[in-house]
């Protein structure tokens, strides 16, 4: 799964959100880049095409113009964040174990 | 265009089957997060995140569609097996890393002329083509009155006639009305000041959506009394009351009036006039009662559904009725209806629409240069791309390779056209002509960077375009690999050197056509530059002393007060004569009359115009105006003494073309001026106009002129004289204010600002285009003679001599550019008709001017082949031979 595929993920099992507000859950998430929205739409066609996320019309949202989409993780899509996270955690360990503590001096 | 919509543009760039609802709804978060950032974080920051997103856009649309061929086609690559976008780009990156120059070259050529054309664009699309920023900007007009006997078609209305109009008028939701600037003086300062105050009518600011930025608009009806509600322009509120945050109740101390501030609007706000210090109701202007006082400017919005025409045939019978109520005041009583948008634009259509030619004609040249340019690479690297096609790689890849790295380059390129576009506007904003309409709203905008991003990116595929078509044949031919050690550019073969030269040719032939009109605009400025004014502008100052009728309730005062400033002033070391005259050259004020001469009646239908201006003090000799016939006025034509007047030699000429006019009389109403003298023509407005007649008064006979320029001849620098002047006011009258004080030679050559900059930006898009088609002929000979280099060495080694080689090469660069003049030129002669407004004193087919513009392009082009041809003739002829 691509970085970015994994932060969208878990930025919508927040909750369900439009494009706006996933844009500001991207850029606030820690250590993550905003990315351009047209690579947005990109992973997001990928992550519906791939039935991880569901896309909605926000019927709560009136006036001119077409009504903004709401995006929502599916179970398929709460099931790959899961995997992944598993995954991430289980690199993560293998790392702690191999890299030296943080107060120590590599190499010595 | 806005970014939205270039957005939406750039999305057809992906693949059907991915334009779905998706894709809609990120337009959607791309126009609400454009506004979040712009709000946040500004213009310029809303700006950085659409260029993002139209790039990223652009490489995701791009990057699928090739991403789908190259799986298409199987990924039959340069052996590598692999076929998406990514790859495409890695080996485009790779191959423009092999090459910097070109790419710099490239990059800056196509910056330099997307940045160009997407300047112009601006100026083009947001001062003619984008909404008038008012509700119902489309159906604004202005209304104004005829006055067909003074052949004026443009005369304001008094207020009274106004509010008839108001009452009858049944084609218009509103109308409205406005002053220009009018002086008066501001006492609430450390010293007496002229300012400029505006009068409107309650409609107005309402029917153009404008609102104060602090305060509000005056109730209606609010403007009769000594304390009349104003408003106060941003400018004035700052440098004169401090930026008072509690200006709102305040009271100006305006000469004659206490006006109480209601509100601060902006300094420059839609179609307002610029330069007005105080706005106050047109009720409280000292002639708003007066119906044959003229002094308003009327707008109207046309209500929904109704017509020009339909507008103009309704005012033409209520101006009639108005002129049928009231007879005496008539004084003319046509109507015109005349379109906002049209009103805008009416001095300076022409030149933007002859910048919009421009900006076209060097984006054609540029994109002409740069196909020659990396066709010639294509050339260059033949052996390259054969060795690719016989390790595998399809001609279409090939192709497509070399539309990637073009698209590359393009990327990079619009990003320097945007900064590009970014600079030209804000030199555009800082020195072009001051009146341009609708200069406040100029900015680079969504729309420039639209442009910047289509503009730049769709050159850069066109430029890519022949270039890939010749790479897919030399990939296709394998010449190269069976050409052995041949030189490369010789794998263009005949079709690819005539590609070449006809990319020249249009090159020159384009240039020559922007070269033509530079130098029609050079030759006519300066023939505008050169024009005599009619006055001498060396050593000249000049100011402007308005009395306040208060204090100088009547003709006698003002005219001791003149009379004894002017014996002050030139008193003054080194001034060498004062004068003073009620009207200056290049300055508003201004009056004119009708006169009748015995005998002679005007036309039918017509009146006779004449100018006056009322002079005091040794006048002609302070401006350099000689007296050709008779005599100055002296201390004898006084009131009371018999009307005498000084005439122009224009009005000489109209009536007395054989005859001495000294002595003969014209009248105005009642009094008959006797003629006692005769000067020059004066330019009063422009050096291009045609004179008036003109008649000078003496001020000791005129009862209504209390505002005089005083002019000064200094010894040396007239700016010097200044502060001397002023204290000499000051002494006389500590509350009078001398104001516009300048040299006469600022009133002159500011008049020349606006055709000085014609000249220069179109001089310099003209310069640009020719430096790179001579660039484009330099390239083609070049590249003739690197592929005839054996022939060359073998017809020296034959004995033909050094000359006629270089000769011969040389007339191969003529025949291009002499191609380009034929089409160039016939394309300049049928296209002048076009720029005949914006020339002065010389046609625009002027045959000098093109034969100079032909022989200076033939010249240099021929300079630009001689390079090669001495290369050439240089060949040694075992060393060429061997190859």
């Amino acid at each position: 799964m691509q970085t970015l595929t994994y932060r969208v993920l878990v930025a919508l099992g927040r909750g369900t959100s439009d494009g706006n507000e996933l844009l500001t859950r991207l850029r606030e998430q820690e250590g993550g880049e905003e990315p351009s929205l047209p690579t947005l739409y990109r992973t997001l066609r990928e992550a519906v095409g791939r039935a991880w996320i569901r896309v909605e019309v926000d019927e709560d949202v009136s006036g001119r113009g077409r009504p903004p989409r709401v995006y929502e993780l599916t179970p398929e899509g709460w099931r790959a964040l899961r995997a992944q996270a598993d995954r991430l955690r289980d690199l993560a360990a293998l790392a702690l174990e191999v890299a030296p503590a943080s107060d120590s001096e590599h190499g010595r | 265009m806005s970014a939205v919509r270039c957005l939406r543009l750039v999305s057809r760039l992906y693949p059907r089957g991915l334009r779905d609802e998706l894709l809609e709804d990120m337009l959607g978060v791309f126009e609400r997060e454009r506004r979040r950032i712009r709000a946040a974080r500004g213009r310029l920051a809303a700006h950085a995140f659409s260029l993002r997103t139209i790039v990223s856009a652009i490489g995701q649309g791009l990057g699928s569609r090739l991403g789908d061929s190259g799986r298409r086609l199987g990924g039959v690559g340069g052996g590598d097996g692999r076929g998406g976008a990514g790859h495409h780009v890695r080996h485009a990156l790779s191959a423009l890393r092999a090459a910097p120059g070109h790419v710099v070259v490239t990059v800056l050529t196509l910056g330099l002329g997307v940045g160009i054309s997407a300047a112009l664009y601006t100026l083009v699309d947001q001062v003619m083509l984008e909404p008038l920023p008012h509700p119902g900007g489309e159906r604004l007009v202005r209304v104004w009155r005829t006055l067909p006997q003074f052949d004026w078609r443009r005369a304001p209305v008094s207020l009274p006639t106004f509010e008839d109009w108001v009452d009858q008028a049944g084609s218009f939701d509103v109308l409205g009305a406005y002053s220009p600037a009018i002086p008066v003086t501001w006492l609430g300062g450390d010293y007496p000041e002229r300012i400029s105050a505006g009068y409107l009518t309650d409609s107005l600011l309402p029917m153009l959506g404008i609102r104060p930025s602090l305060g509000a608009v005056p109730a209606a009806g609010q403007g009769e009394g000594a304390s009349p509600p104003a408003l106060v322009t941003e400018s004035f509120w700052r440098s004169r009351l401090g930026a008072d945050p509690d200006v709102v109740g305040r009271t100006l101390e305006i000469e004659g009036l206490q006006p109480i501030v209601t509100g601060v609007l902006p300094s420059e706000v839609g179609l307002l006039p610029a330069g007005v210090d105080v706005w106050m109701p047109a009720a409280a202007a000292s002639q708003a009662a007066e119906r044959d006082a003229s002094f308003l400017q009327a707008v109207a919005r046309l209500r929904a559904g109704a017509s020009v025409a339909e507008a103009q045939a309704e005012m033409e019978a209520i101006a009639q009725r108005v002129a049928e109520a009231h007879p005496d005041a008539a004084n003319g009583s046509g109507v015109w209806i005349e379109p906002q948008r049209a009103f805008l634009l009416r001095d300076v259509g022409t030149l933007l629409r002859l910048l919009g030619a421009c900006a076209l004609l060097v984006l054609a040249i540029v994109c002409a240069s740069l196909t020659g340019l990396t066709l010639t690479r294509v050339y260059g690297r033949s052996q390259e791309l054969a060795v690719r096609a016989a390790l595998g790689a399809t001609a279409g890849r090939v192709g497509r390779q070399l539309l990637v790295e073009s698209l590359l380059v393009g990327i990079v390129g619009a990003a320097v056209g945007a900064l590009v576009a970014h600079g030209l506007l804000d030199v555009l904003l800082a020195y072009g002509p001051r009146d341009l309409p609708r200069r406040t709203e100029l900015a680079f905008d969504g729309g420039t960077l639209a442009f910047v991003v289509l503009v730049g990116l769709g050159s850069s595929l066109l430029i890519g375009l022949l270039p890939a078509v010749r790479a897919v044949h030399v990939a296709r031919s394998g010449a190269a690999l069976r050409g052995g050690h041949a030189g490369a550019a010789e794998r263009g073969g005949p079709g690819g050197h005539r590609a070449l030269r006809l990319l020249a040719a249009g090159q020159v032939g384009l240039s020559t056509v922007l070269l033509i009109v530079a130098a029609l605009l050079t030759h006519s400025f300066l023939r505008l530059a050169a024009v005599d004014p009619g006055f001498a502008t060396d050593d000249r100052l000049s100011a402007q002393v308005a009395l306040p009728n208060e204090r100088y309730p009547d003709s006698e005062s003002a005219r001791a007060f003149f009379a004894r400033l002017l014996e002050r002033a030139v008193q003054l070391p080194g001034v060498r004569a004062a004068g003073a005259a009620w009207a200056l050259p290049f300055r508003p004020t201004y009056g004119s009359g009708t006169y009748t001469v015995e005998g002679q009646p005007a036309p039918e239908g017509t009146e006779l115009l004449i100018g006056l201006v009322p002079v005091a003090g040794d006048y002609f000799r302070a401006m350099g105006v000689p007296i050709r016939r008779g005599r100055a006025f002296t201390d004898r034509d006084i009131d009371g003494a018999v009307p005498v007047a000084i005439v122009n030699e224009t009005m000489a000429r109209r009536h007395w073309p054989q005859a001495d006019p000294l002595g003969r009389q014209f009248r105005r109403g009642e009094t008959a001026y006797t003629i006692v003298g005769v000067v020059p023509d004066v330019k009063r407005e422009s050096l291009a106009e045609e004179s008036l007649a003109e008649a000078y008064l003496p001020f000791a006979q005129v009862a209504w002129a209390n505002d005089l320029y005083v002019v000064l001849h200094t010894e040396g620098d007239p700016a010097a004289l200044a502060g001397p002047l002023r204290a000499v006011l000051h002494e006389m009258d500590p509350g009078l204010p001398a104001t516009a004080i300048s040299p006469l030679s600022e009133l002159v050559a500011e008049t020349l600002t606006g055709p000085r900059f014609r000249v220069l930006l179109i001089g310099g898009f003209a310069a640009f285009a020719a430096f790179l088609a001579l660039l484009g002929v330099y390239g083609v000979v070049r590249l003739a003679v690197a592929s005839r280099t054996a022939e060359i060495g073998l017809r020296i080694a034959l004995g033909a001599g050094r000359g006629r080689t270089q000769r011969e090469v040389v007339s191969s660069g003529l025949r291009v550019a002499l191609a380009g003049v034929a089409v160039g030129v016939p394309t300049a002669w049928a296209a002048s008709g076009t720029i005949e407004t914006l020339v002065f004193g010389i046609a625009p087919t002027d045959p000098k001017t093109y034969a100079v513009v032909v022989a200076a392009l033939v010249a240099v082009v021929a300079l630009a082949s001689w390079l090669p041809a001495r290369w050439a003739s240089r060949i040694d002829p075992v060393i060429a031979l061997r190859r």
